[in-house]
């Protein structure tokens, strides 16, 4: 093409060179669009995994289960509480999982009003999937030292199913 | 409340605060709609950095960052009128305009169907491990005194050295919680999940626009005398070969959203803050270093690059990476002339970025927060760890076979039609993509973890970012490839501008580059 637009006819060798750009252009589209959508199924696959029964079933354990936790944590300390966290690193991260957000820990963890830590396999009623939270006070509150949470409860076994990471 | 109606709320007062500077820095583009919240989001990051660090309460350092950031809004168009966002620029008519913003509405449309479609997974209300240790706990951190956070990032109660990681996702969450008193994880994961998609919306959006701007150029002007209104006849069985580019960016696009969501899944819809540094990190790449060089274009690169680098550490290191690439290609695509004189200034505005980024975890180190220690393996170990990395990232990068040969076919046979597309160099796009498997490969060889264990845990998020940009550097490749067609068929516009001729060039209302009548050689190269 020439400067002011109007098309001049191209050389032999513009007609070859045109025709594979083109050509070469048709096929990359083919290919690009093509392994796009071949992905774009598999992803929307995927997708759907998220809605299949086992993984809401999963979910909605994995929610109770930690609502349990938060709401037996509540009944026992108060936000403003200063709490140290023990146990052994599983329920640590446990308990951070259920009531990290929100606890105030205490610095030095020594100078804390409460210990929160959490029994498990515990039978009857009154547990998150056989986890209940256990409160130490440093001062006995009504003469108790320790106690237990209360006011909700997960039937079953846990730990609760392990979810992606 | 209802979440639904808690997790509107949010979006709300996020893309509230976030309004000005958004419109400021992007203008009057589709693209601003998804940014909003995602401003939002990094004003709420800034205000967790303030009180983190001189105290306060977090929900008013919120609603001062907001303010001043609209204040320099305000201020900017004081003393740039001709670029606020209600000024409509002039440009010459482009054969052809009414059908391409028809398309371009279809194009927002189908990717906000899709988008729509793919977050389906949300309605499982699934909270990831991390979600709940780490980034939605956190959350509630911002809502108790500065004293007890500087407690919480340091007391040896709280094991998990995750805590001190960039603050956007629990800063926006703390916004969601506060904002609507509902302080469910629920809620959390909502919010989370809709920035997200945001970005994912954001980057995809850019296929469609580089599909109008190569349309634009393909179609004719009108030449001088004739009327300055748009064609609006339907264009001529010729001329819908133009517009190849933008249906093929609507395809694209679409796609996009779809691949991504399963890259991203479960991580998009569960809390992870992967997603949405590994979104906005290819935002940044499309915007930055893959679209034509703009203001807007710039404002857009400078949003995402944020997000990626306030939502955690990997996104620290990658979009500091990509702050420096944006910075070169600014300067490398300035004229000689305006090189000479005004190099100075994508620096400037790369050294301010690179400044808020590294603001949080500066401030971890001097607070002596859980964590921010590190010590590096012994050298002797990296060969294996190298290995065991590569053999680990591997299956999750598949898209890095199709994506270069397409790339070096259409270098050696496409490059003229790239460069008359108007978009940069795929060399570009391929720096991106290699900061982003050098920052995770660096870390996988010279750290000291058990890296057997630590890539069955982190692997599938941490090379999001990496695939999600070779998926989009195949989609660009068939946006290019498409226009080859109609590039042999239409001649160059005389009056094409060149942009290392006016870098003033600006985006109008759907991201087109403005054109101006300069005398300019045809057939220059871009970049």
């Amino acid at each position: 093409m020439i400067g002011d637009g109007s098309p001049r006819r191209p050389s032999g060798r513009g007609w070859v060179r045109r025709a594979l750009v083109v050509a070469v252009s048709l096929g990359a589209v083919v290919v690009a669009v093509l392994g796009l959508s071949v992905q774009a199924v598999r992803g929307n696959r995927k997708v759907s995994v998220q809605r299949s029964a086992l993984t809401i079933h999963d979910a909605a354990l994995d929610d109770a289960f930690y609502n349990c936790i938060d709401v037996q944590t509540r009944s026992l300390i108060a936000p403003a509480e200063t709490v140290q966290l023990r146990d052994d690193l599983g329920d640590l991260v446990t308990l951070i999982k259920g009531v990290g957000s929100w606890v105030t820990f205490a610095d030095p963890p020594s100078t804390a009003a409460v210990q929160i830590s959490l029994r498990n396999n515990v039978t009857g009623g009154g547990a998150c999937l056989g986890t209940v939270v256990v409160a130490t006070y440093a001062k006995p509150k009504g003469g108790v030292r320790v106690r237990v949470g209360s006011g909700s409860s997960v039937a079953g076994k846990g730990p609760p199913p392990a979810p992606p990471l | 409340m209802t979440t639904t109606q808690a997790a509107i709320v949010a979006m709300v007062v996020l893309s509230c605060a976030g309004l000005l500077p958004v419109a400021a820095l992007v203008g009057p583009r589709v693209i601003a709609v998804p940014l909003l919240p995602l401003g939002g989001a990094v004003i709420a990051a800034l205000a967790a950095t303030g009180f983190t660090a001189l105290g306060g309460n977090f929900l008013a350092w919120f609603v001062t960052v907001a303010a001043v950031g609209a204040l320099a809004a305000v201020a900017y168009w004081m003393q740039w009128p001709d670029r606020r966002p209600w000024r409509r620029p002039t440009r010459v008519g482009v054969a052809g305009d009414v059908w391409c913003r028809l398309l371009v509405a279809v194009g927002a449309g189908v990717i906000l169907g899709t988008c729509i479609w793919s977050l389906r997974g949300l309605a499982t209300p699934t909270v990831g491990f991390d979600a709940r240790a780490v980034w939605l706990m956190r959350a509630g951190w911002f809502l108790q005194s500065q004293h007890q956070i500087l407690i919480n990032l340091r007391v040896s109660d709280v094991t998990l050295i995750q805590t001190p990681y960039p603050p956007l996702v629990s800063a926006a969450t703390a916004v969601a919680w506060r904002v609507t008193g509902d302080q469910s994880m629920r809620l959390g994961v909502v919010v989370i999940a809709l920035l997200n998609t945001c970005a994912l919306a954001t980057a995809s959006f850019a296929l469609v626009e580089s599909g109008r701007h190569f349309t634009g150029r393909l179609l004719p002007e009108h030449r001088r005398g004739e009327s300055s209104l748009p064609d609006r006849g339907a264009p001529s069985g010729g001329r819908w070969l133009s517009f190849a580019p933008l249906i093929v960016g609507i395809v694209a696009a679409s796609l996009l959203v779809v691949v991504a969501f399963g890259i991203t899944e479960p991580f998009m819809t569960n809390g992870y803050a992967d997603p949405i540094w590994s979104l906005a990190a290819l935002g940044a790449v499309a915007y930055g270093l893959q679209m034509g060089i703009s203001r807007t274009n710039r404002g857009a690169a400078l949003i995402l690059v944020l997000v990626a680098g306030m939502s955690k550490n990997e996104g620290v290191a990658t979009a500091g990476a990509l702050i420096v690439l944006i910075a070169l290609r600014a300067v490398m695509s300035m004229p000689a002339a305006e090189r000479h004189r005004r190099w100075w200034r994508p620096v400037v505005i790369g050294a301010a970025e690179l400044m808020a980024v590294a603001a949080w975890p500066l401030l971890m180190r001097v607070i002596h927060a859980r964590g921010e220690s590190s010590t590096l393996s012994p050298a002797h170990e990296w060969p294996d760890r190298a290995r065991a990395a590569f053999d680990g990232m591997a299956p999750y990068l598949h898209v890095i076979l199709l994506a270069a040969p397409l790339a070096a076919v259409g270098g050696l046979v496409l490059s003229r039609v790239r460069r008359r597309s108007g978009l940069a160099n795929d060399w570009w796009g391929w720096a991106g993509l290699a900061c982003g498997l050098a920052v995770v490969g660096g870390a996988y060889v010279t750290n000291t973890a058990a890296i057997a264990v630590w890539l069955v845990g982190t692997v599938d998020r941490v090379t999001e970012f990496p695939a999600l940009t070779g998926w989009w550097i195949v989609a660009m490749w068939a946006v290019v490839a498409s226009g080859a067609l109609g590039a042999t068929r239409s001649p160059e516009h005389r009056h094409t501008i060149d942009p290392r001729s006016d870098p003033r060039s600006d985006a109008d209302t759907i991201g087109h580059s403005s054109r101006r009548l300069a005398p300019t050689p045809v057939g220059v190269a871009a970049e």
